[in-house]
């Protein structure tokens, strides 16, 4: 998965103590508290979580694009969100929920209460439908709406995806805005003074558009 | 809202005679008031309250706003106490602003009385939020007390709504709300609703995508979904703007404010290169689906391309950054979007389309126009993206016509030709 192989390099480089909120852009801070508040659940989110919330960035290299990273605990969920500009990646450590050790006939169902219980409730369409394969193994992969591009969603509760990586339970949000196609530039995030919101725009040139010509 | 113009008397004059009776205004109540204000008792927040407010609109102790159709005679009710040495009839008179006259001659006598005015004129067809302030006044031999009343009066087309009908309660009526919908409205300097429109709009010069840091977190820039007025803290953070949604609840809720007819709601608008080849607008309404807009992929030799409406000149086969990148010289790269979002406003059988940015179209076709094009894209792992095809182009003429194999050019000549001629 690219966006896994794009943290790893970020993690192989290194991640910076975020001290205090003027380490980072107002606008990027602005836009994680957002998503927090549309992808978590009431009190699940990293801005509003009753425990400390460590925080660690990691500014773009070639290498590897902008991250925030938040670690935290909650109901005795110990949780790392890796949030990049596109897209927020849920690891839950291995201690909290170890799926693999659990029969496989229970893993579907505990992976499905987990993500039921992080993610707004009212946003995760008809509860968390994920498309589980046979086996629930080490590598696995799966997804609520696999065939949805995650750069055309119309929302980011039509895809949700999930999966076991390195024995670790993870999900990944898509932060798509339903008017774009595609996504921001990632390594332009924690850039001071960046922001897609006042995008170019024609204007016509004439104030109200009026009837047609009619043709000679 | 406005402070009383006229002043209480201030002493005596001590060479005037005496009066020998003394009406005292015990309460006045507006019966041409709408009745439809709530929340007086939350005057600083936008929040919506369900709690009536108080009648009678002016006492001593209090005032109460009142919101009144423009165009429309004053009815008032008042309540007196006389204290009155001679009982007998008592010219009572009432001078309002913009000259208008409240007259009676009224039988006095000792106690409690009710008496109901009727304003010679009407209330000037502007909309406004003005100080009501009456000056009272008898004969020679009675006085009346307080000798000015004033009571916060919003001047609307109509009444204002009393029970919500939106989500967040938006167009739910408060005072704090109808007096700044009123001073919206003003500055269209007309009472069509469409330049009320028009004039909320130019507020917004274009549709705020991202949360602003400006705004405080408890509203949920740009969306305003919160139980904390909803829309309506918009009006207090005019730069930032918001969602399309967000400007088309505020314009809904600041339209049943003061009473205007009229439909607005949220359009989003775009082309599918399947339909038309991407000339048609296809056109649907947020509300009823939110997750309407282009969504369309294919797969050309193991490529899998996407559909995209351009916002500036691409050309066929170059590679672009990512969505409005900004370039080393300043500029922005070319973003690929699913849909124009836009503001439809219909009444009296004129529709008008208001879309972030490019002023006030009258047809859904124009709409396209916002976009350079119509293209297939591949994008790249840097979410960068590749031009594959341009399919049509909506500003700067049609999407240049596909190379045409040597047999058919005389062919294509000739019908360019007659084309021309014709």
């Amino acid at each position: 998965m690219k966006w896994l192989d794009d943290i790893k390099t970020a993690q192989s480089e290194g991640f910076d103590d975020l001290d205090g909120r003027d380490d980072l852009p107002g606008q990027a801070l602005a836009e994680s508290r957002h998503w927090a508040r549309t992808l978590f659940a009431q009190g699940k989110s990293p801005y509003d979580a009753a425990c400390p919330v460590r925080r660690k960035v990691h500014h773009a290299t070639k290498a590897a694009p902008d991250f925030l990273r938040h670690e935290y605990e909650v109901d005795g969920l110990r949780l790392s969100i890796v949030e990049g500009r596109s897209f927020a990646l849920v690891i839950l450590a291995r201690p909290s929920l170890d799926v693999l050790a659990l029969p496989e006939d229970e893993r579907a169902a505990a992976i499905s209460r987990v993500a039921a219980a992080l993610f707004h409730p009212v946003c995760v369409s008809g509860g968390v439908c994920f498309r589980f394969p046979a086996r629930i193994e080490e590598g696995t992969f799966f997804s609520t709406n696999p065939d949805l591009d995650p750069r055309l969603l119309g929302a980011w509760q039509d895809r949700l995806d999930g999966g076991i990586h390195c024995g670790e339970l993870v999900f990944l949000a898509y932060k798509h805005l339903p008017w774009m196609a595609g996504f921001a530039d990632p390594f332009a995030w924690l850039r001071e003074g960046e922001a897609i919101d006042r995008k170019p725009r024609f204007r016509f040139p004439f104030r109200k558009s009026g009837a047609r010509r009619k043709r000679r | 809202m406005g402070e009383p113009s006229g002043a209480p008397p201030r002493g005596e004059d001590t060479s005037a005679p005496r009066p020998e009776s003394t009406i005292r205004i015990e309460s006045i109540r507006v019966d041409s008031d709408h009745g439809t204000l709530r929340g007086c008792d939350e005057p600083s927040g936008w929040r919506w309250s369900d709690r009536a407010c108080p009648e009678p609109a002016w006492t001593a102790a209090s005032r109460v706003p009142v919101s009144h159709t423009l165009g429309e005679k004053v009815h008032l009710a008042l309540t007196l106490e006389t204290t009155a040495a001679t009982p007998g009839p008592v010219p009572l008179k009432g001078e309002g602003p913009g000259g208008i006259l409240f007259r009676q001659t009224i039988p006095v006598s000792p106690g409690t009385s009710s008496v109901t005015l009727v304003s010679d004129l009407p209330l000037p067809r502007k909309l406004d939020d003005l100080s009501f302030d009456v000056r009272w006044s008898a004969s020679e031999s009675t006085s009346v007390v307080p000798a000015v009343t004033s009571l916060p009066l919003l001047i609307t087309l109509g009444p204002p709504r009393s029970e919500p009908l939106a989500p967040y309660k938006e167009d739910g009526a408060t005072p704090r709300r109808v007096a700044k919908a009123v001073e919206w409205a003003k500055r269209a300097n007309s009472l069509d609703p469409h330049a009320i429109v028009e004039s909320f709009l130019r507020r917004f010069p274009y549709y705020a995508l991202l949360p602003n840091p400006d705004v405080p977190a408890v509203y949920d820039h740009p969306r305003f979904f919160n139980d904390v007025g909803g829309a309506w803290p918009m009006v207090e953070y005019v730069a930032a703007s918001g969602e399309c949604q967000a400007i088309v609840r505020l314009v809904r809720g600041m339209l049943a404010q003061i009473g205007a007819p009229g439909e607005a709601r949220m359009l989003v608008v775009w082309a599918d290169p399947d339909q038309g080849g991407g000339e048609k607008p296809l056109v649907d309404d947020w509300e009823r689906n939110p997750r309407a807009g282009l969504s369309k992929t294919r797969v050309v030799d193991g490529k899998r391309l996407s559909a995209a409406l351009v916002d500036g000149p691409v050309v066929e086969g170059k590679t672009y950054p990512p969505s409005h990148t900004r370039k080393p010289d300043g500029s922005v790269s070319p973003g690929l979007n699913r849909y124009e979002a836009c503001l439809e406003f219909s009444h009296g059988g004129m529709t008008r389309y208001y879309c972030g940015g490019v002023g006030v179209l009258s047809s859904k076709h124009d709409i396209l126009k916002v976009f350079w094009g119509l293209v297939w894209v591949e994008f790249l792992p840097d979410e960068g993206f590749r031009v594959e095809k341009i399919v049509r182009r909506y500003r700067g003429g049609e999407a240049p016509p596909e190379a045409v194999p040597g047999r058919h050019r005389i062919r294509s000549f000739l019908r360019r030709f007659a084309r021309r001629v014709a």
